[in-house]
């Protein structure tokens, strides 16, 4: 048994949490108590999971499961390289920290009723994100995106309050349209090819690329904006500022911090393993893709700040980051050289950490003085220290002063552009630099020189539950700034498995 | 509590209250023979909900939730999915892999008959009440809005 156990661990991975999900309303309706404990014990069995996965894939080794015993095409094929397993790992690592954070904090933030399926819906977005990750099929790659879909909606929703509704149906039908596109693309790939398997869709795209290519590439195209879309690439963003500000925090995230990035992954494994030499290709389509890609990128890095910068609520602000930081990955996507692809895994890794911590570290502050806005935040430093110095941890990190973890990326994305000879690149991450400490470093400064109003004096740090995942983020940004070897180490494996330059 | 849709008519109670447990019988045989004839899981459990939803329209809200409360749709609707999620593990604990069927030394049994195809059954009647039970909380939560 203990065989079959490791042979189909990445599929017990999903399952444990799906099962999980599943017994949430049961648990909130005769066993409230019950529901935190399980929850969690859930996400850490998948973070285990994903890390005896991720031991096996950095040797190179790719665990492949038949569900059911089927071989494709027939079958359903799930498999994790290196690559699935980083994401594996970045997925449930953070989602872990932000639950045990949620565990306290989501009392506060929703009504009795709701925080049953609050959970529910947390454990089905999860779910639904690790299957993306290890899925080796179209069609089943479509359906975790819709039930990922459905349960970010939810997590969005579940507050209630106008706004928060409104932001949630913004997104839902933006995120239809996003799968829309998807699903599009697959039908043409599907007619074209009549598979749905990566691995044979890809082969058999190499043979007839020479008699559709048009077909080929407006499926690419469907492709490229329906994930810029779900991932909020710039003037495709509209939905995020909305869904990811009035969202009670910690979905707020598990939205910046996972979500889009798993769409970006998508879009990534799809362009290099399904359509390979179709986007890496020499002709004008091709580098037409690309070069909209590092387009959009560029905007969205440079928008995303831009609007950031005049944003007065702190978490709308942090959304907005998360739309300039989205534009980094892309970047990485489109850039197309080795290093550039890993600095776009890499900063998947280092946002997560960052958006996490930094969400999270504003939902404490919200949560114990309701200050959202970004002036409201003087002297905030003498009362609840130890939040603000992850605040400030997160802040510097995301700005990419080295010692932190978005030093990496942006240092390897430097890299990339220079290989790829496009120093517009390397400028462009310069100007963003400078334009992120335009926008974190008053919020700083403002925390710790400048003093609270009087009768605010007194510290009223959150309690450990919350602090404890608030640290872990933020220590971990520090870590993998110094040591990003383990990260890079796997980040690499990813690259070299993804295409053998 | 408050009546939103209910028509106050003589024929349509009798041929109402004649129809639901025909309605039920033809969702359970449509799951139960998921296996072997069309339809199954999705379609049996849509009829077997949609009979909950005529009895409500006719007899009303009120009598409609004292036969299937909202405690029961919620529990048939979870432990559907689980039983399913079980089922899967089912393969796995025989040392064979997740979902696995004949693979994994369940006995099929002969074609065509009503107990054949080993787990397909289990899993569609699983399929079968988790339908069923979204479909009636579907219309309570629309009507009750």
């Amino acid at each position: 048994m203990m065989g079959s156990v490791t042979a189909n661990l990445p599929v017990l991975i999903v399952a444990v949490v799906l099962i999980a999900s599943y017994l949430m309303p049961l648990f909130a309706r005769y066993r409230r108590d019950w529901c935190a404990p399980t929850a969690a014990g859930a996400l850490v069995a998948a973070f285990a999971g994903s890390a005896a996965l991720a031991a096996r894939a950095v040797t190179g080794e790719v665990v492949i499961v038949h569900l059911g015993g089927w071989s494709p095409p027939w079958g359903i094929e799930v498999a994790v390289d290196a690559l699935t397993a980083f994401m594996l790992l970045v997925l449930t690592g953070v989602a872990m920290l932000i639950l045990v954070y949620t565990i306290s904090d989501i009392g506060h933030e929703l009504a009795a009723r709701a925080v049953g399926w609050y959970y529910t819906s947390f454990l089905l977005l999860v779910a639904a994100m690790l299957g993306m990750a290890m899925a080796r099929d179209l069609f089943n790659l479509y359906v975790f995106i819709e039930v990922s879909s459905i349960g970010a909606c939810a997590l969005v929703a579940s507050r209630d309050t106008e706004e928060a509704t409104e932001a949630a149906f913004k997104y839902l039908m933006l995120a239809a349209l996003g799968s829309g596109l998807v699903l599009f693309s697959i039908g043409l790939l599907y007619q074209v090819t009549g598979n749905l398997n990566f691995a044979f869709v890809a082969e058999e795209l190499t043979l007839v690329y020479g008699r559709y290519p048009h077909v080929i590439w407006v499926a690419m195209c469907f492709m490229v904006v329906g994930f810029a879309v779900k991932a909020a690439l710039f003037p495709l963003h509209v939905w995020l500022p909305d869904a990811h500000s009035f969202a009670p925090s910690p979905s707020s995230a598990v939205l910046s911090g996972l979500v889009i990035k798993i769409y970006a992954y998508a879009m990534l494994r799809l362009l290099y393993t399904v359509f390979g030499t179709q986007f890496l290709g020499a002709d004008l389509a091709a580098s037409l893709i690309r070069v909209t890609l590092l387009t959009l990128a560029t905007l969205s890095i440079i928008g995303g700040s831009l609007f950031a910068l005049v944003q007065v609520d702190v978490k709308r602000m942090l959304a907005y980051s998360s739309v300039a930081q989205i534009g980094y990955v892309f970047l990485g996507v489109g850039l197309a050289t080795p290093s550039g692809l890993a600095a776009a895994l890499i900063h998947v890794l280092n946002h997560a950490l960052i958006k996490a911590c930094l969400f999270l570290a504003a939902g404490a502050i919200i949560y114990r003085t309701g200050k959202r806005r970004t002036v409201d935040l003087a002297g905030m430093g003498r009362r609840m220290p130890v939040t603000m110095a992850a605040f400030t941890i997160g802040a510097l990190a995301m700005i990419g002063l080295p010692l932190f973890n978005g030093f990496v990326s942006k240092w390897l994305l430097f890299v990339g552009g220079m290989q790829a000879r496009q120093p517009v690149v390397a400028g462009v991450i310069i100007l963003s630099a400078l334009l992120n400490a335009l926008y974190y470093l008053p919020i700083i400064w403002r925390a710790y020189f400048t003093p609270g109003p009087e009768q605010e004096e007194s510290q009223v740090e959150v309690p450990l539950p919350m602090l404890i995942p608030i640290g872990v983020l933020a220590l971990a940004c520090i870590l993998f700034g110094v040591w990003p070897a383990p990260a890079l180490a796997l980040v690499n494996q990813a690259v070299a498995t993804l295409v053998p330059w | 509590m408050r009546e939103p849709l209910r028509f106050d008519d003589l024929i349509l109670k009798e041929v109402g209250g004649l129809l639901v447990p025909f309605l039920q019988m033809f969702g359970v045989y449509v799951i139960f023979h998921g296996h072997l004839s069309p339809g199954g899981g999705f379609s049996g459990g849509t009829v077997a909900g949609i009979s909950m939803i005529l009895f409500s329209l006719v007899f009303g809200l009120g009598p409609g939730l004292r036969k299937v409360s909202h405690d029961a749709t919620r529990i048939m609707e979870s432990s559907g999915t689980l039983w399913y999620g079980l089922v899967g593990l089912v393969g796995v604990l025989r040392g064979a892999s997740f979902l696995m069927n004949r693979g994994a030394g369940i006995p099929l049994g002969t074609p065509g008959r009503l107990f054949s195809g080993g787990l397909i059954l289990l899993i569609t009647v699983g399929v079968g009440i988790k339908v069923a039970s979204a479909i009636i909380s579907l219309y309570y939560l629309i009507v009750e809005d």
